[in-house]
């Protein structure tokens, strides 16, 4: 693909990480807050375990992977993240000292690493609805 | 800091020491493989520039240490350094204005140094030359063009800005990507790729797309900024380059039309009158009020 | 004719002299930005075990508890990415940095336009960092 593409999309990429990562930092994070506004139950805090809030598995991680919208959420944030940060991170190679010929091979590495990334990521997003028992 | 404007100064009588901190450099050795910091103390009266002050040590001090400049005007680009931590134009910067006892003069950096302060600047050169910096038209032959093209000031200050450059090679000093990446063309190039495609009458900007739309091209700078904080003559580059992402995004991404180039101006007649809204002097290049 | 090479390398991407903040602010873009690809990977990796049931969960949960304050910094990094990344990617399509105008000393360039951006993204970041902080040490339950 012609650079100039491959750039708009690292914007436009970005653009919307900050909306999808928005909601993402704030349902995993801002737990406290979360609680207050109801949208975490008081249940995910009594189960006993160490792992509350937003990290319990019965009231907050299920019901999150087998929601449609997150899982819509979830997606869009693997592909955007996966080709925004490799974009990233193959401008910084790109822009270090050394041959054309050996940046290209970092290039196709970079590339595979992305779509490795990206299968298994979709994958681990969908698992959800695949196989509905998980878990119980 | 506002001084009588009537006061009488007298530029011949040092106001303070102030030592230059050169860096010495050549190729037979005599500063050491890496070079080394050298230091000079001159007696600086008011107003005295870097370039002055260089031309002092040479009188005075050391006559083997070299540097390049010419005009000692702020108008041939030929004095770039890199002073006391910023790429500047030696003779528009004056000693006593930076306000330290120890200044450092460095080559600028990220040119070959040929000697002492001196830099070769071919690396900017050929990618300046690659970029075509000229006003490229479809008409062949190009003699069948025949009169003068029509533009409004509206569209000569669209690029008028970034049409003074002087190639001094500033803006290439103070660029991250310049400083590591070989390929990259840099500011200057690529802000006068734009003064080339903002110029109504051009017609080029295909042409100039295929040498910086690539992967060590245009889209390796991030706007970080310091060509334009760096630049003597207020081109801008940043900005431009920005301006010329923008154009990318209109005509190669979006498919926009590529505006029709400028037109020629219809034959002169023998009774022709001056139009009216043609300003008689051009306007001042420095504000009257400062 | 020998020349000396005088690259300043990657050491020009952290420090290259006396600039203003919006030129840093790269610098921190680069860092953050690196921080959070390897995060990423690392973390499609460890959220992934959720897949293998609660047990599977709580096991990489509690393998990654000793880098718990990690997340706190990667946050801060997020802001500041997120935030800063917003002012460049309208800066990289030529918006928010004015006009060409007539070149007349003293030189205004589009860094002083933008400024005002810069300055409420900074501004932003600050209030986000604060409300992040008081969230991530639980200071909000004590209040």
């Amino acid at each position: 693909m012609k650079e100039s593409r491959l750039w708009f999309w690292h914007l436009i990429s970005g653009l919307a990480l900050i909306l999808l990562l928005g909601v993402h930092t704030v349902i995993q994070h801002f737990d406290s807050i979360l609680t207050w506004l109801g949208f975490i139950p008081q249940a995910a805090w009594q189960s006993g375990g160490h792992l509350v809030g937003s990290l319990n598995f019965q009231h907050a991680v299920l019901p999150r992977m087998q929601s449609v919208s997150m899982t819509a959420v979830y997606l869009l944030l693997v592909v955007f993240g996966l080709f925004h940060g490799l974009y990233g991170l193959r401008s910084m190679i790109y822009e270090l000292k050394f041959s054309a010929k050996a940046k290209q091979v970092v290039g196709v590495i970079i590339l595979s690493i992305g779509i490795a990334a990206a299968v298994y990521g979709v994958y681990t997003v969908l698992a959800g609805h695949l196989n509905p028992p998980l878990g119980g | 800091m506002c001084s009588d404007p009537n006061k009488v100064i007298d530029v011949t009588k040092a106001v303070q020491d102030v030592i230059l901190r050169i860096y010495r450099w050549d190729s037979s050795g005599t500063w050491g493989e890496d070079g080394r910091l050298v230091d000079y103390k001159v007696p600086v009266p008011s107003g005295m520039t870097i370039l002055d002050a260089l031309i002092w040590i040479k009188a005075n001090l050391d006559h083997t240490l070299s540097w390049r400049a010419a005009c000692r005007m702020g108008v041939c680009g030929s004095c770039g350094m890199f002073i006391h931590g910023k790429p500047l134009l030696a003779c528009q910067t004056q000693v006593l204005k930076l306000h330290a006892d120890v200044i450092e003069i460095r080559p600028l950096p990220n040119y070959p140094i040929v000697k002492d302060l001196v830099t070769d600047q071919s690396r900017m050169i050929d990618a300046h030359t690659r970029i075509k910096p000229y006003i490229i038209r479809t008409e062949t032959p190009p003699e069948a063009i025949a009169g003068e093209f029509h533009q409004t000031e509206e569209e000569l200050v669209r690029y008028l800005q970034f049409s003074y450059c002087l190639k001094c090679g500033l803006c290439m000093s103070a660029c991250p990507t310049v400083a590591s990446l070989q390929e990259f063309p840099g500011p200057q190039p690529l802000g006068q790729a734009l003064r080339y495609v903002y110029d109504t009458r051009d017609e080029g900007f295909a042409e100039r797309l295929q040498e910086i739309d690539n992967k060590f091209g245009i889209f390796r700078c991030h706007f970080a900024g310091a060509c334009s904080e760096a630049c003597p003559k207020g081109i801008d580059p940043a900005f431009a380059i920005q301006l010329l992402k923008k154009e990318i995004v209109k005509r190669a991404i979006m498919g926009c039309r590529t505006p029709e180039s400028a037109g020629l101006m219809p034959a002169q007649q023998d009774n022709a009158v001056k139009a009216p809204n043609v300003p008689a002097t051009p306007a001042f290049t420095v504000d009257q009020k400062k | 004719m020998a020349a000396k090479d005088n690259d300043l390398g990657i050491r020009g991407w952290v420090y290259a002299g006396r600039y203003s903040l919006q030129r840093y602010a790269y610098t921190l873009q680069r860092i953050t930005g690196l921080g959070i690809i390897l995060y990423l990977l690392i973390h499609l990796y460890v959220t992934a075990q959720k897949n293998a049931g609660e047990a599977a969960w709580a096991g990489a949960m509690d393998a990654v508890q000793p880098l718990h304050i990690g997340e706190y910094f990667l946050f801060l990094a997020i802001i500041i990415h997120a935030c800063n990344g917003f002012r460049l990617v309208w800066a990289e399509f030529g918006l928010g940095l004015g006009r060409p105008i007539k070149n007349v000393y003293p030189y205004q360039t589009c860094l002083d336009r933008n400024r005002i951006f810069f300055y409420a993204i900074l501004a932003v970041v600050f209030v986000l960092a604060v409300v992040g902080t008081a969230d991530f040490f639980n200071l909000i339950r004590v209040l």
